[in-house]
């Protein structure tokens, strides 16, 4: 049984996952409940050598009203990713901030907090990182509509008022005698 | 390094000084203008004559670059929407994307990228119209079929192999799988210039994307909305729509999007269409409408008007409606079974058909019989959806010999069912789908086929496929030959046909090539029968002489107006004996046509 | 007790690419503590992804780094065809490869220049700044592009090699190889650089790790990790190259690395000019505004100039990418690594301590 495997089992008896899976050869995406992940965080890095953190990632699953993140690391001498993830709530989003155990955690938690608005409690540092005098909803959050907010501060260039799209034309142009 | 002195790190560094008064390698003197790669991607080029304003290219652009736009001088037409891609410079980002998905290979980008100029509107410009001077600097273009991000390889459509489709009348065409329809339907980019195309005016690309969404019900419904025979379309449409697709600029006419196969297996997915259109028509209104002809164009009126709430009747002369899908096509391209789930669809609207029965002149004399002028005073409004239903003869001597035979009658005979009486070979005279179908239906009786044709292969009128799927069922072709005389045997029985070759020459007046007999090269080919395809005309006798000449004929067809109306007040008319084109899907755009047009006849009235 | 004094530092600063301010509390000239501002080059590409198909996308990513675009190309490819399944002819592999390794020479020569002029020596830059552009004139004559090259996508690379491309690489590496010596006299030798770099910001082996240190500065503290050698993508498994590490840790060791991987990527190019096959340079896909992607979730990674260069993608089955999150290395080493870093540091050394990171603002913001 080749490492990773092993791993899997290992974890799946200590943290009994919500699920646990090979996104590819090299890699174990393993989704855990909230007050396990820093439990097995701390197990990968402590005892299996997982002393990489790579990187802290989140996905907003805005129909299951959910945050996702997404804790990687990685183990320098077996060379092998594992995804921690945990599920949070969407409403109520909130997380425990794990910046002592790396340090660099605190950037993404930071990034994270600004971009989602999730608050990581026990963060040393959640002041504004990338975005200045931000207002409103945090930017990166999938109901945050790009298109109407470019509508709302910004002005269209003049020129450009005339624009059809080929289908519709087409539609038009040589319907026209079953709309006359 | 404590405090000694490293002086070799203090000296190497001056070795430097011997590029001192040494040309530079990046500055050029004098100045000369570097000269760009040639993949570079600079301003854009566009040839606006080969452009079909598809406008992939504005739909692939991330930034929104590109607006589609009118262009003086440029009008929609078949197969090109008339609008052409004008960009702005503001939000270019130069991927060229836009030239990688061009289906025409008109977009290019140039080496040209300096330009400067105080006035922001004028980096705003349509490629092609202004700033010609491009385009004799080409750069980044899309060349080769792996260059295009284009899927321009069709999805293969099985098919029966030809020596078991001449044992059967079973359906030749197998039909896609769900995963081939949708990886087929994914290759269509949405552009609509098909729908120029459509006499129907079909809403092709939306059909498409419904089947590669999986929302296959959803892709009937919008079919449903201008076609009540999207099966019968979808098996044996004559496709105008493919012709013109935009892949077949790069991909050649067979990789043209199956645009017929989709909507086949649209509606093949379903084993009728009440439940998936779950459609209520309007209550009746009081409003009758007469419908002579059960063909695809009158089955179209019937069907909505009924929708529309007007009581509608189809008079139909054979013992089953579907005119020449039902009595002209083999079974082995439209079964009955198809058919017959189209029509009972349209029954369950409430459209009544009365079949086997006859519209005539006159007082009928039997009870399969109606007369014209009954109709015209029990409806408010007659519909004349009659068809070509008279063919035509080769007028050569030894025509009325026995075994000499026209191919209507012989293809209604077989698609009803009926005994047909052929020998060991025949010769089938015509180069056009009713030929096609008359050699491969005798074929499947395992007769002789030779096909003779006045012109060559590429002049032939029919279906390129149909041609290519004859020959496969080992019809010999013989093309440049004319029929001189039928020569009959003692008892008066067709022995043989002298056929005269005849070489192409232009047309002087810059027509299409004419075949001329070649003086005294005669041939004999012996035959058991002789079987003209050359075309049909329409029957008129049914109707009474006044209105005939009311109607106006010219050429053999009835002169409507753009609401189907013929000169003669409350008689609509369409299908074959109206159009030129003469295919199904006209008949059912005729029909369409006429279903406005008397829905607003009646509601002035 | 001394006076505090606070001052920015940037956001221009000589010899990164990107803006970023650094606000420093100086007591005479050393650091006593050092906060990072970002946010100058914000461009919310994370974002617009959201809204544009694999393709669309495709020409965003590459503008996540400016001096060194392909390794995000890369990454963006190989994760979608991880996550669909599609896979690459083998000469497509090559051609990828060899655009990395050029794009990574280009980068160093531009770090040079950046680590040079960041030191006071103004000759290094004007050298490396002008050789690198015969690397990106075999970029434009390869893309159509010079600095965004837009070459390499799903499924392949864009187009073919031109005909004689192979021998004009082959040229322009024989002349940058000739030229590394000079570099040597000039700069890695030079005693005002090695005074001046020799036992600065100094990362030890124990934590570099810990901190998440890649690339350059985590082998220069002799640690030999290095993507292309731990998980080798494309071909870089068929290709013979060393690993280089040094073990001073400092602004010269991680000098020193880049330098002599320089002579490694050249040594890599000429076996790709020996040994590329021939084949078809791209898999067709379908119709990129169609384009279903297959629901998933991959972490890719590619050896950028910097560092591991690490993208994390999820899927739903949309035609969109419904997250990618872009990790630089930057994104490490210019915030939390450089904050320490700059602690007690002299005020002269900043730009040069930033450069030696590998400091790329727009990487870090995206």
């Amino acid at each position: 049984m080749s490492y990773l495997a092993e791993l899997k089992e290992k974890l799946e008896n200590m943290f009994s996952p919500e699920k646990s899976y090979f996104p590819k050869e090299d890699t174990l995406s393993i989704t855990l409940s909230n007050g396990n992940v820093r439990g097995a965080l701390a197990y990968l890095r402590d005892t299996e050598g997982f002393r990489h953190f790579v990187m802290l990632s989140c996905v907003d699953w805005l129909e299951d009203n959910k945050f996702e993140l997404v804790y990687i690391v990685w183990n320098p001498e077996k060379k092998v990713t594992v995804f921690v993830k945990t599920l949070i709530d969407r409403e109520k989003a909130e997380f425990q901030s794990l910046h002592h155990m790396w340090r660099q955690v605190c950037t993404y938690e930071r990034e994270i907090w600004e971009m989602y608005g999730i608050n990581f409690v026990g963060h040393p540092r959640l002041e504004p990182f990338i975005l200045e005098d931000w207002k409103g909803m945090p930017p990166m959050r999938r109901d945050f509509d790009t298109l109407h907010y470019v509508n709302e501060h910004y002005e269209w260039r003049e020129g450009r008022e005339e624009s059809y799209k080929p289908r519709d034309y087409i539609g038009e142009v040589f319907d026209e005698w079953r709309k006359k | 390094m404590g405090w000694g002195i490293d002086l070799k790190g203090i000296v190497s560094p001056f070795t430097a000084l011997k590029y001192l008064g040494k040309h530079p390698h990046t500055v050029r003197y004098p100045y000369e203008k570097k000269k760009t790669a040639k993949r570079y991607r600079g301003f854009h080029i566009n040839d606006l004559e080969k452009c079909v304003g598809c406008g992939n290219c504005a739909k692939i652009c991330m930034n929104e670059t590109i607006d589609m736009v009118k262009v003086e001088g440029i009008e929609p037409k078949k197969g090109d929407s008339g609008l052409r891609p004008k960009v702005d410079y503001g939000r270019c980002c130069w991927c060229a994307l836009c030239v990688d998905v061009c289906p025409t290979g008109s977009l290019k980008l140039s080496t040209e990228y300096v330009y400067v100029d105080e006035d922001p509107n004028s980096f705003l410009y349509i490629p092609g119209l202004e700033r010609k001077e491009y385009e004799e600097k080409v750069g980044w273009t899309c060349e080769t079929e792996l260059d295009s991000l284009l899927d321009l390889e069709r999805v293969p459509m099985k098919i029966m192999p030809p020596e078991e489709r001449v044992k059967t009348f079973a359906e030749a065409v197998y039909g896609y799988t769900v995963e081939e329809a949708k990886r087929e339907a994914e290759r269509c980019t949405g552009c609509g210039v098909c729908i120029s195309a459509c006499p129907d005016r079909m809403h092709i690309p939306d059909y498409i994307k419904a089947i590669r969404d999986g929302q296959f019900d959803e892709s009937v419904r919008i079919i449903y909305d201008n076609n009540p025979l999207p099966e019968m379309c979808g098996k044996v449409c004559t496709r105008r729509c493919e012709f013109n697709c935009i892949m077949t600029h790069r991909a050649g006419q067979d990789n043209a999007i199956a645009i017929r196969w989709l909507k086949r297996f649209a509606c093949e997915q379903f084993e009728s269409y009440e439940e998936v259109l779950n459609l209520e028509p309007q209550p009746l209104n009081g409003k009758k409408v007469a419908i002579v002809g059960g063909g695809p164009s009158g089955l179209t009126v019937a069907y909505y008007l009924r929708l529309k709430g007007y009581e509608t009747v189809i008079f139909e002369e054979m013992p089953k409606a579907g005119g020449m899908t039902m009595a002209g096509i083999p079974k082995y391209r439209f079964p009955i079974p198809s058919l017959d789930k189209q029509l009972n669809h349209i029954k369950s609207v409430g459209v009544e058909i009365r079949e086997n029965t006859k519209v005539v002149k006159g007082e009928p004399k039997s009870s399969n019989e109606v007369s014209f002028e009954k109709l015209k005073e029990e409806f408010d409004a007659v519909y004349l959806g009659i068809g070509l239903t008279q063919p035509m003869k080769l007028g050569v001597e030894g025509e009325d010999l026995e075994g000499s035979i026209q191919a209507l009658p012989l293809l209604r005979a077989v698609n009803f069912g009926e005994k047909i009486n052929v020998g060991q070979k025949a010769v089938v005279i015509g180069g056009g789908n009713v030929a096609m179908d008359c050699v491969r239906v005798l074929r499947r009786f395992g007769v002789d086929v030779t096909l003779s044709y006045r012109r060559r292969e590429v002049d032939m009128p029919a279906d390129h496929e149909e041609i290519h799927e004859a020959k496969e069922e080992g019809v010999v072709f013989r093309t440049q030959t004319i029929p001189v005389e039928i020569i009959g045997d003692e008892n008066g029985k067709v022995k043989a046909i002298k056929i005269q070759r005849a070489e192409m020459q232009p047309d002087p007046k810059g027509g299409r090539p004419r075949p001329v007999p070649i003086e005294g090269a005669y041939e004999v080919w012996e035959c058991d029968n002789v079987i003209a395809a050359i075309g049909q005309k329409a029957d008129y006798s049914f109707l009474p002489d006044e209105i005939v000449e009311k109607l106006d004929l010219q050429w053999g067809k009835i002169p409507v107006n753009e609401r189907g109306m013929t000169k003669v007040e409350g008689i609509f008319a369409g299908g074959d004996a109206v159009n030129w084109t003469a295919d199904a899907i006209s008949a059912i755009a005729d029909g369409l046509k006429a279903v406005k047009g008397i829905d607003e006849y009646l509601s002035k009235k | 007790m001394s006076k505090v004094v606070k001052i920015f530092h940037g956001p221009q600063h000589p010899g990164i690419t990107g803006n970023m301010s650094v606000e420093l509390d100086l007591i005479g000239e050393t650091i006593v503590k050092a906060k990072t501002h970002v946010g100058y080059l914000h461009r919310a590409f994370e974002k617009l992804i959201e809204r544009r198909t694999a393709m669309q996308a495709f020409t965003i990513v590459c503008r996540i780094c400016v001096p060194e675009p392909d390794p995000n190309e890369e990454n963006f490819a190989r994760a979608i065809e991880e996550l669909t399944g599609l896979e690459v002819p083998e000469r497509a592999k090559w051609i990828r490869v060899l655009v990395l390794e050029l794009s990574r020479l280009a980068a160093y020569h531009l770090w040079m220049g950046g680590q040079a002029g960041s030191t006071g020596l103004y000759t290094v830059p004007q050298w490396a700044v002008g050789y690198r552009d015969y690397i990106l004139d075999l970029f434009e004559e390869l893309t159509g592009g010079r600095v965004y090259h837009m070459y390499i996508i799903p499924g392949g690379v864009r187009r073919d090699l031109p005909t004689g491309f192979l021998d004009k690489v082959s040229e322009v590496m024989d002349f940058i190889e000739s030229k590394l010596p000079e570099f040597d006299r000039l700069f890695f030798d030079n005693a005002v650089f090695k005074k001046r770099a020799i036992g600065t910001a100094v990362i030890d082996p124990e934590t570099a790790i810990e901190r998440g240190v890649v690339g350059p500065p985590l082998r220069a503290c002799g640690i030999a990790s290095d993507v292309r050698r731990d998980a080798p993508y494309e071909v870089y498994d068929k290709l013979d190259f060393d690993v280089i590490t040094e073990t001073g840790g400092d602004v010269y060791a991680r000098a020193l690395v880049r330098r002599r991987e320089m002579e490694q990527s050249i040594k890599i190019i000429r076996q790709i000019i020996k040994y590329i096959p021939d084949g078809p340079y791209r898999t067709k896909i379908p119709y990129p505004m169609n384009w279903k992607l297959k629901a998933g979730e991959t972490y890719v990674k590619t050896e950028s100039a910097r560092g591991e260069f690490g993208y994390y993608m999820v899927t739903d089955g949309s035609e969109y990418i419904r997250r990618m999150n872009v990790r630089g290395p930057a994104y490490v080493h210019g915030v939390s690594l450089l904050e320490d870093m700059l602690e007690g540091a002299q005020l002269a050394d900043v730009a040069m301590i930033m450069n030696s990171l590998g400091t790329c603002p727009p990487e870090i913001e995206r």
